[in-house]
């Protein structure tokens, strides 16, 4: 170990919450915002910064706009635990934020489309001294104290209220909240902690219908994608496959996709990233039609996990 | 101004000591090529493909690819032999009117100016084709290449232009789609001619310059000056602080809410908490 940036040196699983329901007053617990986007520990010494993710990988160099927090953090040393997001329409976008997690590092072009926000909610280690056995209403004391605002860097705000900030947060179609247990250290994961809890709100979107699979001649899902760029200015109109759903289709709605999939159909797959199944064929069609879908969340491989066809968002089939 | 030759100009009997200054500049903006990724300037390497290896200048020849792939080559005193033993001369033949000259011919254009003792003849050439009108059809050699050239009076200086060769203008008979044929009809022809006079002027470059230029300097100029410059209009960037206001609003009308129910039922009779919800939505 060098005596220059040891810290970074050290690798720290971030503690994970399990799945609950809101609690009641007075329990214990205190609630924030559950942002949906990749979890980054920053840490900060001599002026420099490291960042590494939930999977210990080192991103330091994915997200060149964290590089000020030693000018944000009073403090020579430190490390923050947070949500790095990214939005689309004004609300956080596991897809988009996932544009800048999957580009090299250094796209400048890609840092002035998709600006990633990191929303910091705990300090691990500041001026070289571990906080993680510090109450966590101490340590949040700490962390108020030691972070300037910056438009690109933000404390999460803590909320005594947990059925209200469900409420808020339900009408402002995101992904959650977290409570927090007020005196409980921080725990490392991956086990999940007891400490905290997550209560995830059901998840929509709007997705382009670019084909049909058919199993045994007989149509039995949709294949959704998403364009990627969310700057409009993505003239190929190729669409990121996010999975297939039959989930919330009669046999009759989906007869119904079929004869409007033959009327409209393209020789071509709009989608850049589709692994076709030998057991399946496909019809293709250009994407114009999008449905609303729900879901439970983002697979790593940013697939949707458990997607419900919920109404066809313009006109009907 | 710097001099870019420097010789004499042979008018009869007089030999006049001019040097030669550029006349025109380019002012296109020029772009450098950098790595994006780091803003690192590129740098031209000369690399021969054969040999793996960077070239350099000692050993770099000139060669001449008389058929595909097939190379003779010439060093630089032979080149320099097929130039001539030329002194550096700009030689007058003929006086002609400049009307005879058609603007496709001109290439690049000069100043001269009198070199030491040549202040009298320069003047005196000057002057002599101010009264005449006339211009002078010269022969020049500039770096190795000899070329046609005029010289003539440019407001108070002799000016020089070189020309292409009669055969380095292309010949228009190869020009495509040509009407042939075609009579033009006469009323069409004083129409067209009116259109003309109306808009007849008086030459005044000043009156046009490079939009483009200009707009590009600008653009440069902001983002030196650290002003955010967008090239095509875009939406406005989404705002994370807006989300967490939004928030923070939300949050605090719902709290209001539900204190505003719970004074309502404080005024009436305690009641179970179930009820609560009940008093809120009258």
């Amino acid at each position: 170990m060098t005596a220059r940036n040891s810290l970074f040196q050290q690798k720290i699983v971030p503690m994970e919450p399990q799945p609950g329901k809101v609690l009641q007053e007075g329990s214990g617990f205190l609630y924030q915002v559950k942002w949906d986007g990749i979890r980054i520990l920053a840490f900060g010494e001599g002026g420099a910064v490291h960042l590494q993710g939930r999977s210990l990988k080192n991103k330091t160099n994915l997200y060149p706009e964290l590089a000020v927090l030693p000018e944000l953090v009073r403090g020579k040393s430190f490390i923050l635990d947070g949500e790095l997001i990214a939005l689309d329409e004004g609300r956080p976008s596991f897809f988009t934020v996932m544009q800048r997690e999957r580009a090299l590092p250094g796209s400048i072009s890609l840092m002035k489309k998709v600006p990633v926000y990191y929303m910091v909610f705990d300090l691990l280690y500041l001026d070289d001294k571990w906080l993680l056995e510090y109450p966590w209403k101490k340590q949040q004391k700490m962390l108020l104290d030691a972070l300037s605002k910056h438009e690109q860097i933000h404390l999460t705000s803590t909320y005594e209220d947990g059925e209200i900030l469900l409420e808020t947060v339900r009408k402002n179609k995101m992904e959650g909240i977290v409570a927090k247990k007020e005196d409980s250290p921080y725990i490392p994961g991956p086990r999940k902690s007891t400490y905290w809890h997550k209560i995830k709100i059901i998840q929509t979107l709007e997705a382009y219908v670019g084909g049909i699979s058919f199993k045994n001649k007989k149509p039995v899902s949709l294949l959704l994608g998403l364009k990627e760029d969310n700057t409009g200015s993505n003239t190929t109109g190729k669409l990121r496959y996010i999975g297939s759903v039959s989930s919330g289709l009669k046999e009759k709605d989906l007869e119904k996709w079929h004869n409007w999939a033959l009327d409209n159909n393209s020789i071509f797959s709009p989608f850049t990233s589709f692994a076709a199944s030998s057991r399946r064929s496909y019809l293709w069609v250009n994407p114009v039609k999008k449905v609303n879908v729900s879901f439970s969340e983002w697979t790593p491989e940013l697939k949707l996990r458990a997607p419900r066809i919920t109404t066809v968002s313009h006109g009907t089939i | 101004m710097r001099a870019m030759w420097k010789g004499s100009l042979s008018f009869g009997l007089v030999n006049i000591p001019v040097r030669l200054f550029a006349a025109t500049e380019k002012k296109d903006l020029k772009f450098r090529y950098l790595h994006a990724p780091c803003h690192t300037p590129l740098e031209y390497r000369k690399v021969c493909g054969t040999c793996n290896t960077e070239v350099p200048w000692e050993e770099i020849v000139r060669g001449y690819e008389y058929e595909k792939n097939h190379f003779v080559v010439l060093s630089d005193e032979e080149i320099n032999a097929a130039a001539g033993e030329k002194e550096r001369l700009i030689e007058i033949q003929d006086f002609i009117k400049i009307e005879e000259i058609d603007p496709i011919f001109f290439q690049n254009s000069y100043y001269l100016a009198p070199d030491g003792p040549g202040g009298r003849p320069y003047l005196l050439l000057r002057e002599a084709m101010l009264e005449t009108g006339k211009i002078a059809l010269a022969t020049v050699t500039l770096r190795t290449k000899e070329s046609m050239a005029v010289v003539r009076t440019y407001k108070d200086v002799l000016s020089l232009s070189t020309m292409f060769y009669p055969d380095e203008v292309r010949s228009v008979r190869d020009l495509p789609d040509l009407p042939k044929g075609v009579k033009v009809r006469e009323k069409e022809l004083v129409m067209a001619k009116e259109l003309i006079e109306n808009l007849a002027a008086p030459f005044e470059p000043e009156k046009y310059q490079d939009s483009y230029r200009e707009k590009l300097l600008s653009m440069i100029q902001a983002k030196v000056e650290g002003k955010e410059v967008s090239v095509a209009p875009s939406p406005e960037r989404e705002k994370v602080v807006d989300l967490l206001e939004a928030l923070q609003a939300s949050v605090k009308k719902s709290q209001k809410k539900r204190e505003k129910a719970e004074k309502k039922d404080d005024n009436r009779k305690p009641s179970p908490r179930k009820e609560k919800a009940t008093a809120a939505k009258k």
